[in-house]
């Protein structure tokens, strides 16, 4: 594999000290690493070749690990929240989404701020024999190639949907990152990421507004009791989802005075569903009829790819079922 | 650098299949294997620095701040001496930072029980613990298991003992060709260590991790509910579902 | 049913999942009654086992391949020298200069070290000028043509022509343990760790390249992480493990990684059917036109499909079949070949049969099934009690969100074998062993053969060590064609009964009796069958061997043997599975499988080859495909991450129900049939379930949810 030094880092700020600078006479900056499991996908796929990594994980704050009230530490692993009861009672979307990620072993290790920070798993993107825009090519490839696990909104040129499941749950809890190494000490998680547009800082390069030097310490979160989380796959062991809505509500008895939707794998950012927000409001979860009729306007505006259009009738019933499930409801019995 | 290898027969695992010493001055020549009881030396940094892990070395902490500011935090590019304790034993293994920690386990370590299937995370067939938990060992770093108690399937029998689950393993068939079975194995300790008796749902979702393709999943479950000293089914009459039931086992959690 | 076991769930009960042999209602009572634990069970759950991927002596050298990473393309530039100015990079060698696919390899590259290999292979900087390819079959219409006149005439006669298409993708075998060979090499002696289904095999193929006379090497495959038909040659990564160590004079590793695992190794072709088929309302089939495109990448052969299977009355059929050539990696034989993708399109074709004449698709396969035994007849009977058929409702009237199906497939494979030898050795200390040259790549083989030569012989299994997996023991048959067993266990038992033989005319002469008087029983030598009529120990006969060791010989000639299975494996496949009508997503509920093998000689692992083969069946019907950038031809899903297989928490509940025959004194192929019915079953009971068929494996969420789309709007206009 590559060749890079690791600097074992003993504080955040010498971590994000050495992301900015980087040891000498080196061309690219050095990448920090948590988890480190989509980096190590990354170099085994020949897409990086960093010449040091910046371990965080031999940074000994304990607050880094800690989960608190609307708290935890950026190094917090996925198993430890969606088996966290502070999470789980307060937010409960956000243990769902990610008890809902990837495999326990790589729940065991992942960390919260990698799976906000992850990069695409778009099979053009990964695959370093694409020189596609994203890593500074001429064309996407999923525009005329295999898109069927691709955007329906948001984007071009650039076409991948967003993967972290984190990330959407956290919106409609009002989430945001706390910072060190830059100006910024928090960055609203819906600021977080932008889309993958050239006029764009960061452009279609990236995913994250993060600067170099910038280390993500903790994610902060609001309560979010009334909250629920539902996720379409293709297949029900390890697999990304197809379509997935994370959304939290403020119910007056059975109705449903307001409500935060964030639909995921839909997007090259979570994708924010203001409309159904609206159309919700007032929508009592009994009526089936006014439910679905509030869901369906999740689809407005899309622009499916020539294979993905499926998602269009997927998002609207992941929606549905993600508002039943903050309610309590079984969306499937009732 | 001493040398020193486990000799056995002709299958000696004494190859370091991925250190490339290339600069002259480590002086190296070829790379060790791995001495399971003595010391080998480190390459110029100190043991401290070297034995950083995510739980702190007493050591650095007591050390004076302008010593630790001088102290080399960095490891690499050259090959580094990694410290590992890897079922109960101590051992030193030297790699370069780039190296897994399947690749050191196969190679140095010659313990091939876990193996490589698809080198990504995405199939469980390298799975061991790492300080109890399940992980993909190819991909994490040697240097992240330093400090921690890693234990592979060669670690789970005490000689001739076998673990509980392994012994169900054996009685439910539960394996085929074997290839998956060490990293299905220890997917399915892990699942017990933390849920003593499973539910199917539990087990099903605590397994799907792993892949098996000559499809043991069948015997797996069943191995499981037994270790747990739950029933396995036994049922004489094939029950029948009722009309309607569906499966919330999809979406949510 | 066990309470409690449901009150464990935290979700909606779930089925127990299996059922002991004992109260297994297979036919007529029926049981099969043992308990044996799989021979080399504690080899794997211990991780002792050593494959040949995991063989590294000492000094070995690394080999990769360079391949080109497009469908079809040029190569344009390739930086050999500084590739071999890499660390520990020992040769690059370079055998073409254009790719017809994905994986081609054009050359390989030899290291002291992986990551020196791979350092090596990137350093190359090879680039490629991608040139237009062909990445698949569109259709079988080219085969399609004209029907003779008696076929014309058929479908004239007919009450109804059904007019369709079926198809299946590319499937990888995808075994666990890549394709390779580690060649250690000792001076002039060198062994051959070959991961392979067929030890004589490689010992054959790699004669050519190895550098050294046959008499000086040997092949070994004791352990073998999977092959399902893909590893019967030592391919390109084979040969250069070979010729590496020939010509360094060194040990050489060479494996597939799991990228090239998918592009290069092999693959179930894909299948295009168009089937013109007329039939009466009582759904008596007069007869049609299918025909068939294989798309078989570069290959020009290798593409058929078994449809018809023959297992129905179709009536007159005109079958055409044709490969289809495209920019992709060739085929190789894959579980049952021919017949899984054939039996899909088969069973959906009978169901839509069934529902055009409203005949129920039970009733149907019981009035066209061919099967002389009855066996078939048989089995979908008790099946259909099992599943309770009962409770499936008519084609395409359900509502609800959740809809349930009810589907049927059906198998039958023909007793192959070939030529096999074995030997049983007894020492004079009173151990034994089995020989066999043959390969255990997770079917139970060798469990099997001991429980043979163990019955034969008159000892209890434990007694005796069965060695296998040599080019130096006993030959035997490849692992393909479900034959291994069937052709080495009448070896095997012809050897334990010549061994039994020859210790009983030693006995006799020791103890001054007839031997036709002694029998062997339970380890021990006695005048009749009983416990109270020992005449000798094993230990006391073994000492007075005359020599050191006594060995029975058998042989088998792939033709007749007293020991072997005869007929067909039958086999019947009932589905029960629920459809999300809101996302497509399947949910397999329940597989009940019966399965003929001739006489079963160890319950657990020929039960496991049912399982096996039901949840490969399963695999390929819900998720698998090989897919290739329609651009540009490279495979968008090279990992196990986007090449889908079925994983712990799609399972169904399986009921693998061993079929006892009257009469059978041996094996037969049980590898295959099982893997044949699955998808066939699961497409007719999901398209009961939403009242339109999914002709399109895989039968993912899209083609579901257009397919529902289909049925609501045909419901619509009739209401």
């Amino acid at each position: 594999m590559n060749r890079f030094s690791l600097l074992q880092a003993r504080s955040i700020e010498e971590a994000s000290v050495a992301t900015r600078t980087g040891p000498d006479s080196s061309v690219s900056l050095p990448i920090l690493k948590a988890g480190g499991l989509d980096l190590l996908d990354q170099l085994k796929e020949g897409l990086i070749d960093p010449p040091q990594l910046v371990n965080l994980r031999t940074v000994s704050d304990p607050a880094l690990r800690a989960i608190g009230d609307g708290r935890f530490g950026a190094l917090v692993t996925l198993t430890q929240i969606a088996s966290s009861d502070t999470v789980r009672k307060s937010s409960p979307v956000i243990a769902k989404a990610v008890a809902a990620a990837a495999t326990p072993q790589v729940r065991n290790v992942a960390t919260a701020a990698g799976n906000l920070l992850q990069r695409p798993r778009c099979w053009y993107f990964r695959n370093h024999q694409f020189e596609c825009l994203k890593k500074g090519g001429s064309q996407c490839f999923a525009v005329e190639g295999e898109n069927r696990y691709h955007a329906i909104f948001g984007s071009g040129p650039c076409h991948i949907v967003h993967p972290s499941n984190l990330a959407p749950a956290l919106m409609v809890c009002d989430g945001s990152v706390d910072l060190v190494g830059g100006d910024r000490k928090t960055l609203a998680i819906k600021d977080l990421y932008h889309l993958p547009d050239p006029r764009l800082a960061g452009g279609v390069l990236t995913e994250h507004n993060l600067r170099p030097g910038e280390v993500i310490t903790g994610i902060t979160f609001k309560p979010a009791p009334i909250s629920g989380f539902w996720a379409v796959k293709e297949k029900q062991s390890f697999d990304w989802p197809l379509v997935f809505a994370a959304v939290a509500l403020q119910l007056e008895g059975r109705s449903i005075a307001s409500a935060r939707v964030v639909a995921g794998a839909v997007a090259p950012i979570p994708w924010t569903l203001p409309a159904v927000e609206k159309a919700l409001q007032g929508v009592s979860l009994d009526d089936d009829a006014a439910l679905r009729k509030a869901c369906a306007v999740a689809v407005e505006g899309a622009t499916p790819m020539s294979d993905n259009n499926y998602k269009l009738a997927l998002l609207p019933v992941a929606v549905r079922r993600a508002v039943l499930d903050a309610a309590g409801i079984d969306p499937l019995r009732g | 650098m001493s040398e020193s290898s486990e000799s056995s027969g002709t299958n000696e695992n004494a190859s370091p299949p991925f250190i490339e010493p290339t600069s002259g001055g480590s002086g190296q020549c070829g790379a060790a294997g791995v001495s399971r009881r003595g010391f080998i030396q480190t390459l110029g940094l100190s043991s401290a620095a070297a034995a950083i892990g995510a739980r702190a070395d007493a050591a650095l902490a007591a050390k004076s701040p302008s010593q630790a500011d001088a102290e080399a935090t960095v490891l690499g590019p050259d090959a580094v001496a990694m410290p590992l304790t890897v079922n109960g034993s101590r051992t030193t293994v030297t790699a370069e930072v780039g190296a897994t920690l399947l690749e050191v386990l196969r190679g140095p370590l010659a313990l091939t029980g876990s193996k490589e299937v698809c080198d990504r995370g995405s199939c469980g067939g390298c799975s061991v613990l790492v300080d109890g938990a399940l992980v993909t060992s190819c991909m994490m770093l040697a240097v992240d298991a330093i400090g921690c108690e890693v234990t592979t399937i060669e670690g789970l029998a005490q000689g001739d003992r076998l673990d509980p689950i392994q012994e169900s393993f054996i009685r439910h068939d539960a394996l085929q060709c074997g290839f998956c079975t060490p990293g299905l194995v220890m997917a399915c300790k892990a699942l017990l260590n933390h849920h003593p008796k499973p539910s199917m749902d539990q087990i099903r979702k605590g397994l799907s991790g792993n892949i098996c393709r000559c499809g043991t999943y069948t015997n797996i479950f069943n191995a499981v509910l037994e270790a747990s000293g739950q029933p396995v089914p036994t049922d004489a009459a094939l029950p029948v579902l009722p009309a309607s039931e569906p499966t919330s086992r999809q979406g949510g959690t | 049913m066990s309470s409690s076991l449901h009150a464990a769930d935290t979700g909606p009960a779930h089925l127990p999942t299996r059922m002991p042999t004992a109260n297994r209602p297979a036919n007529d009572g029926k049981s099969v009654d043992d308990d044996t634990s799989r021979l080399d069970a504690v080899a794997k759950v211990t991780g002792r086992a050593k494959y040949s991927r995991d063989v590294f002596p000492k000094g070995v050298l690394f080999v990769g391949g360079i391949r080109c990473p497009w469908g079809k393309a040029k190569l344009t530039s390739i930086d050999v020298p500084g590739a071999r100015k890499v660390a520990g990079v020992v040769d690059v060698v370079l055998e073409g200069d254009s790719g017809e696919y994905d994986g081609d390899p054009i050359g390989h590259v030899v290291a002291e070290s992986r990551t020196a290999l791979r350092r090596g292979l990137r350093a190359l900087k090879v680039s490629w000028e991608r040139l237009p390819c062909r990445t698949g079959v569109e259709s079988a219409d080219a085969v399609f043509g004209d029907a003779p006149d008696s076929i014309t005439k058929a479908l004239a006669g007919a009450r109804h022509v059904l007019e369709t298409e079926y198809s299946t993708p590319v499937q990888t075998h995808s075994a666990l343990e890549t394709h390779g060979l580690t060649v250690e090499r000792n001076d002039e002696n060198v062994i051959v760790h070959a991961s392979t289904q067929g030890t004589f095999v490689v010992a054959e193929e790699v004669s050519r390249f190895i550098g050294v006379p046959r008499s000086n090497y040997e092949v070994r495959c004791e352990y073998v992480g999977g092959g399902f038909g893909a590893k019967f040659q030592i391919g390109k990564e084979g040969t250069w493990a070979a010729t590496t160590s020939a010509s360094q004079k060194r040990s050489a590793h060479s494996f597939c990684d799991r990228r090239e695992e998918h592009l290069d190794t092999g693959n179930r072709p894909s299948m295009h059917a168009r089937v013109k088929i007329g039939f009466d309302d009582d759904g008596t089939i007069r007869g049609g036109q299918i025909a068939i495109a294989g798309g078989v990448g570069v290959a020009r052969s290798g593409g058929g499909a078994a449809f018809p299977s023959g297992r129905y009355n179709l009536g007159e059929i005109d079958a055409k079949s044709k490969n289809v050539s495209f920019n992709g990696g060739a085929p190789r034989a894959m579980r049952a070949p021919g017949h899984p993708q054939a039996a899909f399109a088969e069973e959906l074709m009978l169901d839509e049969i069934a529902t055009i004449t409203g005949v129920d698709p039970l009733e149907l396969r019981l009035r066209l099934t061919n099967d002389d035994t009855g066996s078939r007849q048989t089995m979908l009977r008790l099946g259909s009690k099992m599943i309770g058929w009962d409770r499936r409702v008519a084609t395409g009237s359900q509502r609800g969100i959740i809809r349930r199906g009810f589907g049927i497939g059906t198998t039958s494979w023909k007793a192959l074998r070939g030529p096999a030898q074995a030997e049983v050795v007894v020492h004079r200390d009173g151990s034994i062993e089995v020989l066999s040259g043959s390969q255990d790549i997770g079917t139970g083989f060798r469990t099997m053969i001991g429980v043979a030569a163990a019955e034969k012989l008159g000892v209890p299994l434990k007694a005796l060590t069965v060695r296998i997996a040599s080019s130096k023991l006993p030959e035997g048959p490849a692992s393909g064609g479900s034959v291994t067993t069937p052709s080495v266990a009448p070896a095997v038992m012809a050897a334990a009964l010549d061994a039994r033989t020859k210790l009983l005319e030693v006995a006799a002469k020791q103890l001054g009796v007839e031997a036709s008087a002694l029998t062997i029983a339970e380890g021990e030598i006695r005048r009749g069958d009983q416990r109270d009529q020992l005449a000798m120990t094993w230990t006391d006969l073994c000492r007075v061997l005359p020599t050191e060791t006594l060995v029975g010989r058998g042989s088998f000639d792939g033709r007749e043997s007293p020991h072997f299975g005869k007929g067909h494996s039958h086999g019947v496949q009932f589905v029960e599975l629920e459809v999300d009508s809101e996302t497509g997503v399947i949910d397999l509920k329940r597989v009940i499988a019966f399965q003929s093998c001739g006489r079963v000689y160890s319950r657990k692992t020929s039960e496991s080859q049912i399982l096996g083969g039901v949840i490969q069946g399963a695999s390929y019907a819900l998720f698998e495909n090989k897919l290739l950038d329609r651009r540009t031809g490279a495979m968008v899903n090279p990992n196990l991450e986007w090449y889908k297989i079925l994983g712990s928490n799609d399972m169904p509940v399986i009921e693998p129900l061993l079929w006892v025959d009257d009469n059978q004194t041996g094996p037969r192929g049980l590898g295959e049939p099982p893997v044949v019915p699955t998808a066939g079953a699961i497409a007719c009971a999901l398209f009961n379930a939403i009242g339109e068929p999914v002709r399109h494996l895989p039968l993912t969420p899209d083609k579901v949810l257009a397919a529902i789309t289909v049925a609501s709007a045909r419901q619509g206009a009739h209401s």
